[in-house]
């Protein structure tokens, strides 16, 4: 019985770190770069509306919305502003200005909210549950593990079914062959940052509501992500969510047998996975 | 002349012990750390383009070998600490089968992890203290009133050490072999460029340089956490003071270490808002000065010598 609650608690944590991974793994595939600032963007967010909800006093709701339309417009700007003068054949450029940029995000939540442990009250929700065959489970995880599902379904609805999202995969495979079609690349990357921010954020929040947070808790966020995209495989978004729900069972595993390991074991599990199978659990052979 | 004149520094500065006080003999030993340690970054990554955003493990592994040597080996603390050095190069060596797997963003981002798992099985280790940290048992070696003035040496030898040897590798034929790499990989490797022990050679000596910078803080603090030596801040700066000085350069490290010190000493009583100064003022460097300050002085005067250093 033990095994199974393992194994369904690690699933629900892994939905939300599937979602921490979807919004890292779409700036890979349509920008090629990497956002080392995703875990800031997810910490922001979280921030924004725990300030929206104790400065304002507007009932949750509307701080989780306000919160993600800011961490739209910030990822929308920055990548207007900053990041898009910086892309080209070399990802390093791209990659140092997001790491400085992660270093002021982080800096300033300091400056802002102070290096204390915040989160959000979701009230009764974080605690009721029920049983299946003796099985605990809780609402507000299942309910986490079903906003990660729909938002899968909606961006794969997206980049699949809808013309928009044929231009952006097209973005992705040849950007030079777009160009010349009329498309402006730098206006889409811009909307996909937004998106991968506002992604970010909505994984943040669910943290904060889930357990707690501090500023600098973004770094942990990034590598998580990291591991759910390198894990699952690059090349398509169903990966991301496969080696979410596989980073998502370890940890469990790994807390209930060995408490004070952390995030060991899904290092671990990374390397091992770059030894044995470097394209990862669902990508193809791709160059990295 | 230019040379003479440099040599003429490094006297100067190995003297500073019998003319400044703690204080400044402190401080200067900090700065030569971060400009050893932003040299020792910047040879796979300015030069290179293997670009690591885990060097935090490096510190931290040499700080830690330093401290278990001279502990458990029973060695003078003064010869443990080149020793920790290659010790540290040894495990960069390790690693490498793994995460030479890796090309760009992925090995930045997977050095990151693994200096993560140093850290985390550091802090596990009841061998090395675990997550309290511990005292340097070689202290006893050396008279207190020489700890300063041995670190601040060591640090200096230190830095001077890895400009020399990345001025000489870049210099020859390996430096051109490396660029190449860097620059174009099929067109390196066409030409009979060996990828895989180009890299494999900068990486572990900017490993074993790191350690040996890592050793030298934790020798001259006499304590070492896993908090401290691991700290992420590590690579914060290194890589802001080597973007903001110049990468592939090699006045860079110096003229960011001078820029990153400057920013910290005089915005010292506003807590956090330097680290916020200096991020931004990296992003503004990417933004209008890719080549960093050291491009600057490129664009001021066009000597020769110069520009045979631009490529």
């Amino acid at each position: 019985m033990m095994t199974i609650e393992v194994l369904i608690s690690g699933l629900l944590l892994g939905g939300l770190y599937a979602l921490f991974g979807l919004g890292l793994s779409l700036i890979f595939g349509v920008m090629k770069i990497a956002n080392i600032a995703h875990g800031e963007f997810a910490i922001g967010g979280a921030f924004f509306a725990i300030a929206a909800g104790t400065f304002l006093g507007v009932p949750l709701w509307l701080a989780v919305a306000m919160a993600l339309i800011l961490s739209f417009a910030i990822g929308y700007g920055m990548q207007i502003l900053l990041i898009n003068r910086v892309l080209g054949d070399d990802p390093m450029p791209a990659l140092l200005m997001t790491f400085g940029l992660s270093i002021i995000i982080q800096n300033m939540l300091v400056e802002l909210f102070g290096a204390d442990n915040r989160s959000l009250d979701i009230g009764p929700l974080a605690t009721i549950g029920f049983k299946i065959y003796d099985i605990a489970i809780g609402v507000f995880p299942l309910l986490m593990f079903g906003v990660a599902i729909a938002l899968f379904a909606t961006l794969h609805w997206f980049l699949r079914h809808t013309r928009a999202g044929r231009n952006v995969r097209a973005t992705s495979d040849d950007p030079a062959m777009v160009c010349i079609m009329g498309l402006d690349r730098t206006r889409i990357f811009a909307l996909f940052m937004g998106v991968s921010a506002v992604l970010a954020a909505l994984a943040g929040i669910m943290l904060a509501m889930r357990g707690s947070i501090t500023p600098f808790s973004g770094a942990e966020r990034l590598l998580i992500a990291f591991e759910v995209i390198v894990i699952g495989g690059l090349g398509s978004i169903w990966g991301s969510l496969l080696g979410g729900l596989v980073l998502g069972v370890v940890h469990i595993l790994a807390l209930r047998i060995d408490p004070s390991s952390g995030p060991l074991y899904g290092h671990l599990l990374l390397l091992a996975i770059l030894l044995a199978r470097p394209e990862g659990l669902a990508g193809r052979m791709e160059h990295r | 002349m230019m040379r003479v004149l440099l040599l003429a520094v490094v006297v100067l500065l190995a003297a500073l012990p019998f003319i400044a006080d703690r204080g400044t003999m402190f401080l200067a030993m900090e700065i030569l750390v971060i400009v050893a340690l932003s040299q020792a970054w910047n040879l796979p990554a300015g030069y290179g383009g293997l670009l690591s955003l885990g060097h935090h493990g490096f510190v931290g592994l040499g700080g830690y070998a330093l401290y278990a040597i001279s502990r458990d080996l029973g060695m003078h603390v003064l010869a443990a600490i080149p020793l920790s050095g290659v010790v540290t190069g040894l495990l960069a060596l390790a690693i490498t089968p793994v995460l030479f797997r890796l090309r760009a963003v992925y090995f930045a981002v997977g050095m990151w992890v693994v200096a993560e798992i140093i850290r985390i099985l550091v802090m596990r280790s009841d061998w090395l203290g675990g997550a309290s940290g511990m005292p340097l048992s070689g202290a006893r070696d050396i008279p207190r009133a020489w700890m300063l003035p041995c670190a601040y040496w060591l640090a200096l030898a230190n830095a001077v050490g890895i400009t020399v040897l990345v001025w000489g590798l870049i210099g020859s034929t390996f430096g051109l072999r490396l660029k190449a790499l860097r620059d174009n990989e099929v067109a390196a490797r066409s030409i009979g460029v060996t990828p895989h022990k180009v890299r494999l050679i900068v990486f572990v000596v900017s490993a074993v340089f790191t350690g040996i910078a890592g050793a030298v803080t934790y020798f001259s603090a006499l304590f070492i956490t896993p908090l401290g030596a691991f700290d992420i801040g590590w690579v914060v700066t290194i890589v802001f003071v080597t973007v903001i000085g110049g990468m592939g350069r090699l006045s860079g490290p110096f003229l960011g270490a001078a820029f990153y010190f400057l920013l910290r000493e005089g915005l010292a009583d506003y807590g956090n808002w330097y680290l916020i100064a200096l991020g931004s003022a990296a992003v503004g460097v990417m933004f209008f000065l890719p080549g960093g300050v050291a491009s600057l002085l490129d664009h001021i005067s066009f000597s020769k010598n110069q520009k045979k250093e631009q490529l």
